[in-house]
């Protein structure tokens, strides 16, 4: 798929033209480049849903919507829960780049505006400081999503 | 607990692919009587699965018609349910909720589908598993948990797809055994497809000889033998071998039908005069 393979960043001088350079661009970008990562993941997750366990709704004639509840969903879940862990890893790549790109106010133009003064003690205080959160809630917060939909497996 | 209870009347199936038409089933016709024990074997490939597939209702005959009481199977039927080779449990859900699965469905009380399913394992000796994941279990008790699911929505046919040969030697005689114990208690229809003579010849009240593609009845063996079985009787011994005959004659014509093709293959790339003779005198003997 051509979309899933461009660089999500291309977009970014597009939608700054278009929403101007603030919070409504990056939020943009960033839901673009959280899309793919989920979008993918998922499609996977139902390619790998064996064709018996479709037989087995059917026999017991699940409907539609109970197929879906009951079959698609739970085989999907840990699938949705890692696009979703990735996303969120992609997304600050983007919120950084965009920040220092834009100029917005955020953790990007700080660290930017930091090493531009010379003062990069502040800078790598702030890149520590994004380090802390993103490993703290890629840990607690995903991972334990993670495990918790794939308790079974 | 007499009279018949499915029907095959000449199901025929056909598969289209891109140029390509796969002739599965010829005009296969059957009947099954109430409670009775059918096993359906044949060459592997011969589409032994996809006929049992039509009587489950999830795929189609391309002409003829499966029918249970007299009437036709459309689509899955209330009263008929599947075991299958490869267990198919969802690994999401705990071995009672697994069981439980068709009453889910059918929208039966929670209460009331949980006693139900802990009864049916209590049924297949799975009590103390209830709430374990299929991934703790062995094989052999998957597929319990697979007939469990199978019986806990009261079927009257309960179709079996090499319900056993996932699963190690001595753990599947056992589970047979156990299968036969269920079918003389519940008094339930059973068809099983197999591979495995033996098993057929053990668990069968007949046996139905499927021939190569497109499949047709070859023959059909009625085992009047008392259960349980012992497979060194000289009965069990006479109808393995008879089988075992009729199958391998079934797969030595089809390796001639094969043979032949290649050699006309050969044939439209060289010159007949030129060729092997003895590769004539095979075309001539059987053409």
């Amino acid at each position: 798929m051509l979309f899933g393979a461009l660089p999500d960043l291309s977009f970014l001088p597009l939608l700054v033209l278009w929403f101007g350079p603030g919070a409504v661009a990056a939020v943009v970008m960033a839901s673009v480049a959280a899309f793919f990562p989920i979008y993918f993941t998922v499609r996977e997750g139902t390619r790998n849903i064996p064709r018996e366990l479709y037989d087995v709704t059917a026999i017991f004639k699940s409907g539609r919507l109970s197929t879906f509840r009951k079959m698609v969903l739970p085989a999907i879940s840990p699938y949705m829960f890692s696009g979703l862990r990735l996303a969120y890893d992609f997304d600050w790549e983007i919120i950084i780049a965009i920040e220092i790109a834009t100029r917005v106010a955020g953790i990007g133009s700080f660290i930017e505006g930091s090493v531009s003064t010379g003062s990069l003690e502040s800078g790598f205080a702030a890149i520590l400081a994004i380090a802390l959160v993103a490993v703290v809630v890629d840990r607690v917060f995903f991972g334990t999503l993670e495990s918790w939909a794939r308790k079974w497996s | 607990m007499m009279g018949t209870h499915m029907e095959l009347d000449s199901v025929t199936k056909f598969y289209e692919s891109q140029e390509k038409q796969l002739h599965a089933l010829h005009e296969v016709s059957f009947g099954i009587e109430r409670g009775e024990f059918v096993c359906i074997v044949g060459p592997s490939g011969c589409g032994k699965s996809t006929l049992l597939k039509i009587m489950a209702g999830l795929d189609q005959p391309s002409s003829g018609e499966v029918r249970i009481h007299g009437g036709p199977v459309r689509g899955p039927h209330s009263k008929i349910s599947m075991v299958f080779q490869a267990f198919a449990l969802f690994p999401w859900r705990t071995v009672l909720e697994n069981v439980a699965f068709g009453l889910e469905v059918r929208k039966v009380p929670k209460r009331a589908r949980q006693e139900i399913a802990t009864q049916y394992l209590d049924m297949v000796g799975l009590s103390a598993y209830e709430h374990m994941y299929p991934k703790q279990l062995s094989g052999g008790m998957k597929q319990r948990v697979g007939i469990a699911r199978a019986l806990a929505v009261d079927p009257e046919v309960v179709l079996m797809d090499e319900a056993f040969s996932a699963i190690d030697e001595v753990t599947a005689e056992i589970l047979r055994e156990e299968v036969q114990e269920i079918h003389k208690e519940t008094g339930k229809t059973f068809v099983l497809v197999t591979h495995n003579l033996s098993e057929a010849i053990e668990l069968a009240d007949k046996v139905v000889v499927l021939s190569s593609r497109p499949a047709k009845v070859k023959k059909i063996f009625p085992v009047g033998l008392e259960r349980p079985r012992d497979r060194t009787h000289s009965v069990f011994i006479h109808i393995h071998k008879d089988i075992l005959h009729l199958l391998k004659e079934e797969l030595e014509s089809t390796l001639i039908r094969h043979k032949l093709k290649s050699v006309k293959e050969l044939q439209s790339l060289h010159d007949m005069e030129h060729s092997d003779k003895s590769t004539a005198l095979c075309l001539q003997q059987v053409t």
